[in-house]
Formats: C-alpha cells, sequence, structure tokens
C-alpha cells in the first residue's frame, strides 16, 4: 500500500479550507494553533482575509492545507463567497461563550449548504472550551444540530490547544482524498501538456 | 512648512548649451526638460500656450516641502483632465521627487511620459527603502504575506512627513473641511452624545443596539494596536464624562477608543461600527491627544464612507486602481483578467485600511499625513498600484485567482 512511486504519496493533497464565523470567536486562533503551534492573546482583527497553509499526515496521504481565515464581521457578509468558492472544507466557528455566535454559525452552515459546492466538508466548532464558566451554548445543542445537519462537530480551545489538530485530522479523514489526488494529478499533468504537447494524463495513477 | 513656496518660473528660451527634451504628456500637455549644470529645469506647455516651470537647483529643493504633483497626474491618467489651473500644479512638490526626477530624466531623457517617470520613482522609492516588499513564493507555515517594513529605515524617513509643530495643525486640519462648528458647540454635542449611550448602557435593559455595538467595540479596541507605546494618557485633555462605569476600566487607551467609537456610532447610528474603524481610529488618539478633538478628526476621516454597507466607495477605489495598473503595467492587468482577478480584490485591505496593517504604526502616521497633504486622495491610489506593479513578476507567476488573492 505505502508505495512511494504513488503520485499521492510524492505530492501532497492539496485542500482549500475556508474559516467562517462571528467576529472575535476565535478564528484566527485556530489557525494560528493549527499552523504555529501558537496562542496571542488580543489577536487583532483579520481585516478582509489572511492565509495560511500547513501540512498535516493523514494515514498514508500528505494534506496540505490551504486555509482561508476570514474576517467575520456581517459587514463583509459580502466578500465570504470568493473565499469559499471552490472550498473543499469549511470550519464554522462560534464561541461557547456567546450564543449569538451560535446563531451566526446556523445561518453560515445554511449558506455553504445552499451555495458552496456539494462535496464540501463542513465542520461545526465550539471554541473557547477553556471558559466553562460562562458557557452559553450546550455542548448537546451544537452537537444534535450538528449529526441533523451532517456536519463534524468539536469543541475546541485554541488558547488550551484542545481539539485543535484533531479538528483538522478528522476534517482529512472525511475527505475524498482518493479523487482529489487523482484529479490534482490530472492537472498537474494537463498543465505540462501545454508545454510539451504530451497526450498520455494519466501517467501512472496507481491506484491501490 | 505646509504652504510651499510655489516657485513658477517662466521657461528661458534662449538657456544655452542644451536642447530641451520633449515628451508629449497628453493631447493637451507637452512637458519640456533641460538639464544644464547637473540641475533639471522642466516646463509644462498646454495648447493654449499656458507654461509652467519648475527649476530643480539645490536651494529650491531646499524651500519645497510638501507632496508630489499627483493631482495633476491622476487626473491624467484617469482621463478626468478638464480645466487645468496651471498656477497650482505644483504647489506641492515634493523635494525628494524632485531630486528624481533630476535623476531620471538624467538618465532615461527619453522616457514616454512624466506618469512613467513618477512611477519608476514610487517603485524605486518603495524598492530601496523597504526589505519584505515582495510577494514570494509562499512559504510553508505561517506564511500570510504581509508588507512588513521591518526596516528601521521606514517611510518615515524616505517620505519626510511633517514636522512636530505641522502635524498637530495638519491632523486637526482633516476635520475642519468638514466641521465648522465652532469648538464649544463641538465639544457640547460629543459630550451629549457620550452621555447618550453610557445612559442607555446603564438602563436595566439597555438597547440591543448599544449593548451589542458596546460588545463588538471591547473585543476590537483591545486588540488594536497593542504594540505601540501610546504616551501618557492621562495627560490627554478628556471630557468630564467618565465612563468607567459601563466596565473596562483597565486600560485608558481602550477607554479612549471605545469611547469615541461608541460616541461615534451614537452620532452616527446609520454607520455602526465596523471592523477596521479602531485601525482607523488608533493614530488619531496617538497625534490629537484631546478626546472632543479625536472624535471630530475621526468623524471627519470616516465621511470617506469606506464602511458604507453596499461597498460602493470600496469598489470605487478598486476601480481606481484598476484603472492606473491597466494603463501603467496592460500585461498585469491582462493577467489579472485572464485568471478572473480583474476585480483587484488583493488591494482590498489596502485601501479600506489606508495602508494600516502594511506597514509600521509609525510609517502609517507619516504615510497618512502625506496623503492628506495633497489636493486629492489619489495618492493612496498610486501607492497600491505602485505595489503591484513592483511585485509585477511575482504577480504574473501566479496561475490563479486564489494564488493572487494571496498578496494581500
Amino acid at each position: 500500500m505505502e508505495m512511494i512511486s504513488s503520485p499521492s504519496m510524492l505530492k501532497p493533497i492539496q485542500i482549500k479550507l475556508v474559516l467562517l464565523g462571528e467576529a472575535a470567536v476565535g478564528k484566527s486562533s485556530l489557525v494560528l494553533r493549527f499552523v504555529n503551534n501558537d496562542y496571542q492573546e488580543n489577536k487583532e482583527p483579520t481585516i478582509g482575509a489572511a492565509f495560511l497553509t500547513q501540512k498535516c499526515k493523514v494515514q498514508d496521504k500528505i494534506i496540505k492545507f490551504e486555509i482561508w481565515d476570514t474576517a467575520g464581521q456581517e459587514r463583509f457578509h459580502s466578500l465570504a463567497p470568493m473565499y469559499y468558492r471552490n472550498a473543499q472544507a469549511a470550519i464554522v466557528v462560534y464561541d461557547i461563550t456567546n450564543s449569538d455566535s451560535f446563531d451566526r454559525a446556523k445561518s453560515w452552515v445554511k449558506e455553504l449548504q445552499r451555495q458552496a459546492t456539494n462535496e464540501i466538508v463542513v465542520a461545526l466548532a465550539g471554541n473557547k472550551c477553556d471558559l466553562h464558566d460562562s458557557r452559553q451554548v450546550e455542548s448537546e445543542v451544537a452537537s444534535s444540530y450538528s449529526s441533523e445537519k451532517g456536519l463534524l462537530f468539536l469543541e475546541t480551545s485554541a488558547k488550551e490547544n484542545e481539539n485543535v489538530n484533531h479538528l483538522f485530522k478528522e476534517i482529512a479523514k472525511k475527505l475524498p482524498l482518493e479523487s482529489f489526488s487523482k484529479k490534482q494529478v490530472e492537472e498537474q499533468t494537463q498543465n505540462s501538456i501545454n508545454i510539451t504537447r504530451r497526450q498520455d494524463s494519466s501517467i501512472s495513477q496507481c491506484s491501490c | 512648512m505646509l504652504k510651499p513656496d510655489l516657485k513658477e518660473l517662466y521657461w528661458k528660451e534662449t538657456k544655452e548649451n542644451a536642447d530641451p527634451i520633449i515628451i508629449p504628456l497628453d493631447q493637451i500637455w507637452t512637458m519640456y526638460c533641460m538639464i544644464t549644470d547637473g540641475n533639471v529645469e522642466i516646463l509644462f506647455k498646454d495648447n493654449k500656450k499656458h507654461k509652467l516651470m519648475f527649476y530643480s537647483d539645490e536651494d529650491s529643493i531646499r524651500s519645497w516641502s510638501g507632496s508630489l504633483p499627483q493631482e495633476w497626474l491622476a487626473k491624467t491618467v484617469i482621463g478626468e483632465y478638464v480645466d487645468p489651473k496651471p498656477k497650482n500644479l505644483w504647489e506641492n512638490v515634493d523635494p525628494f521627487v524632485q531630486e528624481r526626477v533630476g535623476i531620471y530624466l538624467r538618465a532615461f531623457p527619453k522616457l514616454q511620459s512624466l506618469l512613467e517617470t513618477w512611477l519608476v520613482i514610487r517603485i524605486d522609492i518603495l524598492e530601496e527603502h523597504r526589505t519584505q516588499f515582495t510577494v514570494n513564493e509562499v512559504p510553508e507555515g505561517y506564511s500570510h504575506i504581509t508588507l512588513n517594513n521591518s526596516s528601521p529605515i521606514g517611510l518615515s524617513h524616505l517620505l519626510k512627513g511633517i514636522d512636530k509643530e505641522a502635524k498637530l495643525i495638519v491632523w486637526k486640519e482633516i476635520r475642519k473641511r468638514q466641521v465648522k462648528e465652532t469648538v464649544k458647540v463641538n465639544r457640547l454635542v460629543y459630550e451629549t452624545m457620550k452621555n447618550k449611550w453610557i445612559e442607555e448602557i446603564q438602563k436595566e435593559v439597555p438597547d440591543n443596539f448599544y449593548k451589542d455595538t458596546k460588545h463588538r467595540i471591547e473585543k476590537d479596541v483591545i486588540r488594536t494596536d497593542r504594540h505601540i507605546e501610546f504616551k501618557d494618557l492621562a495627560l490627554y485633555n478628556k471630557t468630564n464624562i467618565p465612563s468607567d462605569v459601563v466596565g473596562m476600566t483597565d486600560d485608558d487607551y481602550s477607554i479612549c477608543l471605545r469611547d469615541v467609537l461608541m460616541t461615534f456610532v451614537t452620532y452616527n447610528p446609520h454607520h455602526g461600527y465596523v471592523q477596521g474603524m479602531s485601525d482607523l481610529l488608533s493614530p488619531i488618539v496617538y497625534a490629537v491627544q484631546s478626546e472632543v478633538e479625536i472624535f471630530w478628526c475621526f468623524c471627519s476621516w470616516m465621511n470617506q464612507n469606506n464602511f458604507s454597507r453596499d461597498q460602493e466607495t470600496m469598489q470605487h477605489h478598486l476601480d481606481k486602481v484598476t484603472h492606473i495598473v491597466s494603463l501603467v503595467d496592460p500585461q498585469l492587468h491582462n493577467h489579472f483578467e485572464r485568471i478572473g482577478a480583474s476585480h483587484y480584490f488583493f488591494c482590498f485591505r489596502w485601501l479600506l485600511v489606508w495602508f494600516k496593517r502594511e506597514f509600521d504604526f509609525h510609517d502609517v502616521l507619516y504615510l497618512w499625513e502625506i496623503i492628506w497633504s495633497h489636493h486629492s486622495h489619489d495618492f493612496v491610489y498610486f501607492i497600491a498600484s505602485a505595489i503591484l506593479v513592483n511585485n509585477r513578476l511575482a504577480l504574473l507567476l501566479k496561475p490563479g485567482f486564489d494564488e493572487c488573492l494571496r498578496v494581500n
């Protein structure tokens, strides 16, 4: 199975992932934790969007997450489609100490399920789960909502590094990686066709 | 300092030992350029025989201050060049740029247009004085590309900025354009508005609008420019209305931001609070140091309307940059079109908060001063265009829309 010659081993599979959710729920902090294993108190509000990447290994494959971390405020809502367009995965984040942010998360889920690509994997993340004392959103409520909508669900804490890597790994597991890697190999090959005019576009797709 | 000498001399037709370089600028204006003894003389003539000249000898370079002739250039570029008023053209010519015009004209006597010269200058300035002004291949890990200025020699040193005394005048000047009322009335309006939201918040069941807005603002002000050392706010000219009754008493600076933003939203409920506003307010707090003045400066600043709900203003900004790039670098523009990025969205943040996130805090102060010292705000579009053109090779290599967006 672990075939070195397999293109999926040589080239990481690129996954476009977008983070959505109300302002100040911790989207950028989740990304910072995942990408740099770092946490900053009072991280500045994101304007427009930030782009980051991180590789991780899931089963026998290397995945490169290309992460779009978007600004949360309603006023910038109209820009979001540009970022979730063509995304294979989305993390909708809310703050467990703020029930409004959960409502907002639900409307993001609705929008994604209506507008984004059909195969998009959506995860719901209840962030700031270290702040038990101020909890406003019960995890049972979020969990049953998630299973009803077919979402991955985890409570996370970017601050305490709880469930952050796990969240991304779970997303990766749920993605139809095999088909992505095939597609990307084809695309890469197609790119080279322009120059070399090679006809065989299915070089060495070793299906195990 | 703010009123630079207007150097308007007539071309000496009989200058010896030199033939002028003649550069047609547009249908109306022609530029004549002559180099004598290491100095550059430039004359503009329009088709009605109006003449305008500047002369870049050492002394006049010293005595000229301010900024670029960019309003005129901007108008030329964006095709709005209607009724030039030659007398004002060179009112604010940046000495540094003048010097550069000289160098470039000497080096490239056959430049197609002054615009080209100008853009080359802009790009060159940015290039020389910036260390990380490139769109490199996205590195692994935390690879959000920012246009950080990590060099100790920042824009401040090169754009010269404004001296201390003049600084306060400029910052206050920005509001005088809009607000004519007397100081007394200003104070009264501010205090009334401030009292209004404080009372609302103290109600047993506060109005949702005020409650939500306060919540949002407080989340953001504690995340704004935390790394900057502000002057002792105790020395600020504050109002007598204490706002500590409504919480957040630990930090004078955040309270000042919060109070001004809350009062702004109370005064302009249709604007509401939008993320990015705290970024625009914080330099004003730094520079102006009087609560009431800060508020009115901010109100004027907000008249640019970047945060409007329909984002019409932002669209307008992006259109301007599009237009400039399409003229000065059609190849780059075509590339953006081909990959579906012709909306130039990657400039969004630059223009929303005027490069606040791209440059070092103190450089931003200088940059804004430079921008404000112009007759028009179009300079900001040229900076954005220059950044793009400056990074053209890297951008041209980006195969897709997403990759170009990352430039942001």
